[in-house]
């Protein structure tokens, strides 16, 4: 099959674009806005109890840096953020250390983000670790899980094994064999 | 007795035929309805008379549990294909997963319409999540068409391209965006998807004559409508699809339909997204106008 191989003046004009978009440049603002609420929206999409723990500043800073430091190199923008529970993990030694459970809220992180894997069709061949460690209010995190995904209620209307995420997420082992 | 808005969304739809996979063998025609995953579950309880729905392809090209609600809806409503990945415009080579997937997707569901946009999205492996514009050149045509044609070989099937809202113009276009597209679609043998609320919000912004711009395009070729509605930043207009339908953009239509009143329509409303009755008032809006245009018609004929 032939490959199309786009005429090199063409390249750099969109190259050219791309970079103004990436440093804000005043005439592509729309667009850097854009960028930037686009990603961060995913973010708020994927890590809908994530937030529920944080002060909305809280997570809206450090999504700001987790899009500027991860650049989205899948299609998929609702796969976006595999890395940001590393990021949550890493506020164990920052300046904020002391506002939030980070350890917790990394691992609520990495399960939002298979609940979204398994609900968009990606998590058919993996598993997600078993939980690292003991929750003392596992009960509440979960709860609040079922409550933020609606992707948990999805089987309401389907003739699948109804609350079967509910169930992965309950028995903490990995979502996979949704079909 | 009339019915009221709630018992009609409760009524099975009585436009729904269906072939021997029991999917909907119905065209996509009249005014149809983007269907959003909020609403997913609201259509497949209360089965709402609506003669079709636009579907954001890419969720739903991996199969997961919400394939299984797609294709359940499937089986009552004709669908369209609306993707935002293809990257027509750029210059990164073809994503060749990406579109076989898509290619999986037309064979299961069967949409009686595929469309992208007339812009790139990705570069350098760098996927930007936004629609981002070309320079109206020789040279893109040339890439746009090229990228066209192999994609349509693939699905062995036509795609529409639809007009973007911009908000840059590159310093060395050479043609317009109507006479872009309508070199695109001669060279490609491609269908059109013309957003009117793009072309409004581009009119408003950088000053580009809509009628023009629809006077520039192939009429043959437009299969499909758009109607959404923009966000305004003091005099600056922005394509969110966040609000109902502006009555500037309702009087584009009007006059469009004037002009042709047989493409298929869609509501299109993606942030903000209001209750289903909402939604469903905007697209009885869109039905009256074409009715209205239609009763014009033959009344001008007699």
């Amino acid at each position: 099959m032939s490959k199309v191989t786009p005429p090199s003046d063409y390249a750099e004009s969109l190259r050219n674009f791309c970079a103004a978009v990436l440093k804000n440049n005043e005439q592509v603002t729309v667009y850097s806005n854009n960028y930037r609420a686009a990603h961060i929206r995913a973010l708020q999409n994927i890590y809908l109890t994530v937030q529920l723990y944080l002060e909305p500043k809280i997570f809206s800073a450090l999504a700001v840096v987790y899009v500027k430091h991860y650049p989205s190199t899948q299609w998929d923008l609702n796969i976006y953020g595999d890395s940001f529970h590393e990021l949550l993990a890493a506020q164990t030694q920052g300046g904020k250390a002391k506002e939030a459970d980070w350890s917790l809220l990394a691992m609520i992180a990495r399960l939002e983000y298979a609940i979204g894997r398994a609900y968009y069709g990606y998590a058919k061949d993996e598993r997600l670790s078993p939980y690292d460690r003991t929750i003392d209010n596992s009960g509440e995190f979960l709860f609040r899980l079922r409550q933020q995904h609606p992707y948990t209620r999805i089987a309401e209307n389907l003739d699948i094994n109804r609350d079967l995420v509910i169930r992965c997420i309950d028995s903490k082992i990995y979502l996979n064999n949704v079909d | 007795m009339r019915k009221s808005l709630a018992d009609k969304l409760q009524q099975p739809n009585p436009l729904s035929k269906q072939s021997a996979n029991n999917l909907s063998t119905e065209e996509c025609s009249g005014v149809g309805l983007g269907l959003r995953p909020l609403h997913l579950a609201e259509v497949l309880k209360h089965n709402p008379v609506v003669p079709w729905f636009e579907v954001h392809i890419c969720n739903y090209l991996n199969k997961g549990l919400n394939h299984k609600q797609l294709y359940r809806i499937r089986q009552d409503y004709p669908v369209s294909f609306h993707g935002v990945n293809l990257n027509l415009g750029g210059s990164d080579p073809l994503d060749y997963d990406y579109i076989n997937k898509l290619k999986s997707a037309v064979a299961l569901y069967q949409p009686a319409l595929i469309s992208e946009h007339a812009c790139f999205t990705t570069h350098q492996n760098h996927h930007f999540h936004d629609l981002m514009p070309i320079p109206y050149t020789s040279e893109a045509v040339e890439n746009m068409a090229s990228r066209i044609i192999i994609v349509q070989d693939i699905l062995e099937q036509r795609i529409l391209i639809e007009n973007v809202s911009r908000y840059f113009n590159y310093g060395e276009s050479e043609l317009s965006e109507g006479e872009f597209l309508a070199t695109v679609c001669a060279e490609a043998k491609c269908d059109l998807l013309v957003d009117l609320n793009n072309a409004y919000v581009n009119q408003h912004n950088l000053g580009e004559d809509l009628d023009d711009f629809i006077a520039q395009l192939p009429n043959e070729r437009i299969k499909e409508i758009h109607l959404a509605g923009y966000s305004a930043q003091e005099d600056f207009l922005i394509d969110t699809h966040s609000a109902s339908v502006s009555d500037e953009v309702w009087q584009c239509y009007r006059k469009f339909c004037a002009y042709n009143n047989t493409v298929p329509c869609l509501i299109e409303w993606d942030s903000n997204l209001p209750s289903f009755e909402v939604l469903m008032e905007q697209r009885l809006i869109a039905e009256r106008i074409i009715n209205c245009s239609t009763k014009q018609s033959v009344a001008s004929s007699h």
